[in-house]
């Protein structure tokens, strides 16, 4: 028990840490913040009471995914899509802590609101591979898809942000904006 | 194998031929060199996480890790009445059971019970006899008063909460939850029905804007916060009174 009790407790250290990633991968998932929330903290939850379960030297963050997309696979999702009704779309005003930069503003924004415009696969696959660097393989496992699968939603992913070249982008948005 | 970086643009674009793309994806299970090659080949990877890792807000990681550091707690204190496992399970079944979302005086259910919920699960017991016999004592009422307000410390705007219309004080209570000090200010109604404000102290981050309202285990109820303490009024009352009621107390905090 009293072992339990510090793994319990390491793990909710631990979890303070990787709080920011497990929200982004829960928001990929989720797709609207509120959800995401509850979501993150279910996964923490979890963790912790499982944390007898995790294995030292393993990767937490990867484990703590792994979590995050069962209990959203079989605890959550359905109940997020009957309620999708009463949920708000996300826009790019939802995006905090940009960069002050009009110019960069613009871009971060286009690439947010296409980001979240991919399907709900597509957006963790992109969140777990470009933004929370796990490998092709990596991710394969932890989303429980073969290899090609991730790489044909990357390629997608890559097709919806293709014209997002930022230096052409931007300057074509401010033209757009000075008329 | 050795790929040139051309094939493997082509294969991230979805544009190789299916055969040399198999080819790909089979090598991609063992050689890492490859898959390093291919991630540094991929310019969209950079923008894409340098956008995505301005979310969430510094405002809302701070929160959730505060919620965190509270649900956390029991694990790590002595043995209490709530217990760890019970708390974590009334919130797994609060998550499941509920989903606020944005919902806005309609939602049946709590999204995240935690005190809020366990809260409730008490005041549910409370019918118009546990109030009724109640003796209001004003020298004894001070002095629960000054005991609560020490306990959350949190001084209570006494005169201002005695004199909401249609309630009447009866009792200020400290109780406990994991191990933190839990005050309840308990009223009976104009039909004589209990009502109770109960005030927790949390850490100072930021408040959420908004006065939330639900309903909770079949109860109207409201709960706001400041930077320090999370409120909960709550009873067996029409969601409208709830909501008058919260907006006097809420003005009186304010002005103590």
């Amino acid at each position: 028990m009293k072992r339990e009790k510090t793994y319990q407790q390491n793990m909710g250290t631990a979890l303070q840490e990787h709080m920011p990633a497990i929200w982004r991968f829960a928001f990929s998932l989720a797709g609207t913040p509120d959800v995401a929330d509850d979501l993150a903290q279910a996964t923490c939850l979890r963790a912790i009471e499982k944390s007898h379960q995790f294995q030292e030297g393993g990767a937490l963050i990867g484990w703590c995914l792994t979590i995050c997309r069962s209990i959203w696979l079989n605890e959550l999702r359905s109940k997020a899509v009957r309620n999708a009704g009463g949920l708000e779309s996300i826009e790019a005003k939802d995006l905090a802590d940009l960069s002050p930069s009009v110019e960069t503003n613009i871009f971060a924004s286009e690439v947010f609101t296409r980001i979240m415009e991919l399907p709900e696969a597509q957006r963790s696959t992109v969140e777990m591979v470009y933004v929370q660097g796990f490998s092709y393989k990596e991710a394969a496992e932890t989303l429980q898809v073969p290899i090609g699968t991730i790489m044909s939603r990357l390629a997608t992913a890559r097709k919806a942000l293709a014209d997002l070249n930022n230096e052409e982008f931007i300057s074509s948005k401010v033209v757009k904006n000075e008329i | 194998m050795r790929y040139s970086d051309d094939t493997l643009i082509e294969f991230l674009n979805g544009t190789l031929a299916e055969d040399d793309a198999r080819a790909i994806e089979t090598a991609l299970e063992t050689d890492v060199e490859l898959g390093e090659r291919m991630m540094a080949l991929d310019t969209f990877a950079t923008p894409v996480r340098e956008v995505m890792e301005t979310i969430p807000s510094q405002e809302r990681i701070e929160r959730l890790q505060a919620e965190l550091e509270a649900i956390a707690a029991p694990a790590a204190a002595p043995k209490s009445s709530w217990g760890f496992q019970k708390m974590a399970a009334s919130i797994a079944l609060g998550l499941i059971a509920g989903w606020s979302a944005n919902a806005y005086l309609t939602t049946p259910e709590p999204t995240k019970p935690s005190w809020r919920m366990e809260v409730a699960n008490y005041q549910a017991l409370y019918v118009p006899e546990t109030v009724a016999h109640l003796q209001i004592d004003p020298d004894a009422l001070k002095n629960q008063f000054e005991r609560a307000s020490s306990a959350v410390n949190l001084d209570l705007p006494q005169d201002a909460l005695d004199n909401v219309a249609d309630l009447t004080l009866a009792r200020a209570q400290v109780l406990g939850f994991s191990g933190k000090p839990l005050i309840q200010i308990a009223y009976k109604d104009a039909k004589g029905m209990p009502i109770a404000l109960c005030i927790i102290a949390k850490p100072n981050v930021a408040p959420k804007d908004s006065t939330k309202f639900e309903v909770l285990q079949g109860m109207a109820s409201a709960t706001w916060e400041t930077a320090t303490h999370q409120f909960l009024l709550i009873g067996n009352s029409e969601q409208e009174n709830i909501k008058n009621w919260s907006d006097v107390m809420q003005k009186a905090f304010t002005e103590v």
